[in-house]
């Protein structure tokens, strides 16, 4: 039987790769677990950079960030404090700088360096997401290197 | 492979040389990326002089002009404006791609974005989040052939230069000199063919991309213009044969699934329509950027399921379209004929009164008023609605149309009914006859 282009065509090439991101403010005592609303932009080496609805926290605040796998449906709530089963990781950072959004005025962009974190755990999670890239540089790549000889 | 550059490394010497007098702008909304994108590419061996950056498209498009930066690397959407534009200013103003490039940012970090870079030549795609390793593992890759060009990949250049600046034969004669250095020539066969299409000669340009094709059957470039070109000459088989090797070296672009399902009906590839269903059906939260691409194919699905009287699916492959339409008139117009045509616009307007319409374009408003009125028995509440969207300056013939008849039918006071058609016949004075007709029928009655 011949093939078809749908046996070809994955929902998975669709869906987004990343992590749902849950914060607990532990200077206002303050939690933010609409993942949906935060987008990770920026891995540091020991930090992070979220884009995250205003007003969420202040310049200076101790935050917990939690990393879940994207496709998690957290079974349990957050907890006020400790430890969260649900996450991946999590690390203590605190809120360095606030940029506002260039277009959105009720988006920021968070910079956060880590306090205290596990920092294979951190090294880990950023070989995921360059893995990731690695297999987009490759598709483009790889149909042009017939030819090339390094 | 470490994640880390050592520019003391003997190996990278290479590309701290290459990169060493080439200029960089930086193309991006918050100041704290544009800052580290910066920082990353002195690793690689820019000079910070010869980093340039702007946050807004006129800005960029000013540098790049006057400037003439070597290298762009431009998050895909500036300010909420696509700076796809930005590639083709850059290409035409530095042809000779070997000392020239474009890397572009996207957030949305899924493999279906691969499929849109290809489309564009770029020379990498970098996804959110950014890391300063992962964008120097990109822009290695993606340089790498430039670095020790053949005599080939210099004649490939000249000949893009000449074509760019409009010199087709000029380009056509360097082209075909390239093949003489090059047993592998894909690139000059392809860009033969793209020359050969542009020229109106059809039948040289599929023998030019069919001998490229036999060189490097995964050369994307070759595979999406013949794709495109035997669509255009109707020979539907062999573009799905085309797009079938496209598929099975590259993630579908999601602006390519409406086509893929027509092809795939025309060809009567009917499994391939459950599958896409299948798929479809899998996707619960997709990127905003790829709702309407996936809206569109939903609905030609519907289309499909409603014509050959699969009820069930039809209608759920329908309500996805719908939900995920965001209001886009076209998509909503064709959503509309399809319920019609399964006599379910009763769904439909279930749909509408559950949705919070004021998000979506006016267009897509008076698409709910007309499925209320084809549902509705209450000449009220109709009326009511359709005052209410016309107050918001929401409005198309066929609004006047509905709320006319329903006034009428209401007996309405003529004075009233009088106003609406003088209105009605304001906006849209080519149907005025048939508004007047409207009319009319109220003495008759």
């Amino acid at each position: 039987m011949s093939k078809l282009i749908s046996e070809f065509i994955t929902a998975g090439s669709f869906q987004r790769f990343g992590h749902k991101i849950f914060i607990r403010n532990e200077t206002s005592h303050t939690q933010f677990i609409k993942s949906e609303l935060i987008t990770i932009k920026e891995l540091k080496e020991n930090g992070i950079i979220i884009e995250i609805p205003i007003n969420i926290c202040q310049k200076g605040h101790n935050l917990t960030v939690f990393f879940l796998k994207q496709d998690t449906i957290p079974k349990i709530k957050l907890p006020d404090s400790g430890h969260y089963r649900e996450a991946i990781m999590q690390v203590m950072a605190k809120v360095e700088n606030i940029e506002m959004h260039p277009t959105d005025k009720l988006l920021v962009n968070l910079d956060m360096n880590f306090t205290q974190n596990d920092v294979q755990l951190w090294k880990k999670i950023i070989q995921q997401y360059a893995d990731k890239q690695e297999e987009i540089d490759k598709m483009l790549t790889d149909q042009l290197n017939t030819r090339v000889k390094r | 492979m470490s994640l880390y550059f050592d520019p003391k490394d003997k190996k990278n010497k290479i590309y701290i040389d290459y990169f060493e007098n080439k200029s960089w702008l930086v193309i991006e909304n918050s100041t704290s990326a544009r800052s580290s994108i910066k920082k990353t590419l002195t690793q690689i061996g820019a000079k910070t002089a010869n980093l340039l950056e702007a946050d807004n498209i006129t800005e960029a498009e000013n540098l790049i002009t006057t400037q003439k930066p070597h290298y762009i690397i431009a998050n895909k959407m500036i300010q909420g404006t696509s700076s796809l534009d930005l590639f083709e200013v850059h290409i035409k103003t530095l042809p000779n791609r070997l000392k020239a490039g474009f890397f572009i940012i996207t957030e949305a970090n899924s493999l279906a974005e691969v499929a849109w870079a290809l489309d564009y030549e770029m020379d990498g795609i970098i996804s959110m989040p950014l890391n300063g390793a992962i964008i120097i593992q990109s822009i290695i890759k993606g340089v790498q052939r430039k670095l020790e060009p053949t005599a080939y990949l210099k004649k490939i250049e000249d000949g893009r230069t000449s074509y760019l600046s409009g010199e087709l034969d000029k380009a056509i004669e360097q082209f075909k000199s390239s093949l003489l250095l090059e047993k592998n020539a894909f690139e000059a066969m392809t860009f033969l063919g793209q020359i050969y299409t542009e020229q109106n000669l059809l039948p040289e340009a599929i023998e030019a991309f069919e001998k490229s094709l036999l060189l490097n059957s995964s050369y994307f470039k070759t595979l999406n213009l013949l794709g495109l070109l035997y669509y255009q000459q109707k020979d539907y088989k062999k573009s799905y044969d085309i797009n079938l090797l496209m598929a099975e070296h590259y993630p579908t672009a999601p602006e390519r699934i409406p086509e893929l399902i027509r092809l795939s009906i025309i060809n009567k590839k009917y499994e391939d329509i459950s599958n896409y269903y299948k798929i479809f059906q899998t996707i619960k939260s997709p990127a905003p950027t790829m709702q309407n691409s996936l809206s569109a194919g939903l609905a030609i699905l519907g289309k499909y399921f409603s014509t050959i009287n699969d009820t069930e699916r039809g209608i759920e492959a329908l309500k996805s379209a719908f939900a995920f339409s965001n209001g886009k008139y076209e998509i909503l117009k064709s959503i509309v004929h399809s319920f019609e045509s399964l006599n379910r616009t009763d769904v439909l307007l279930e749909l509408f009164e559950n949705t919070d319409l004021s998000l979506w374009p006016k267009e897509g408003q008076s698409i709910y008023f007309h499925t209320l009125h084809l549902n509705s028995s209450d000449d009220q509440k109709v009326i009511q609605e359709g005052e209410k969207l016309l107050k918001s300056n929401i409005r198309d013939p066929q609004m006047y149309r509905d709320i006319i008849s329903r006034s009428i039918k209401m007996k309405r006071k003529t004075g009233y009914i009088e106003n609406m058609v003088l209105e009605a016949q304001k906006h849209y004075p080519e149907q005025a006859s048939e508004f007047d007709a409207l009319l009319n029928s109220i003495s008759k009655a």
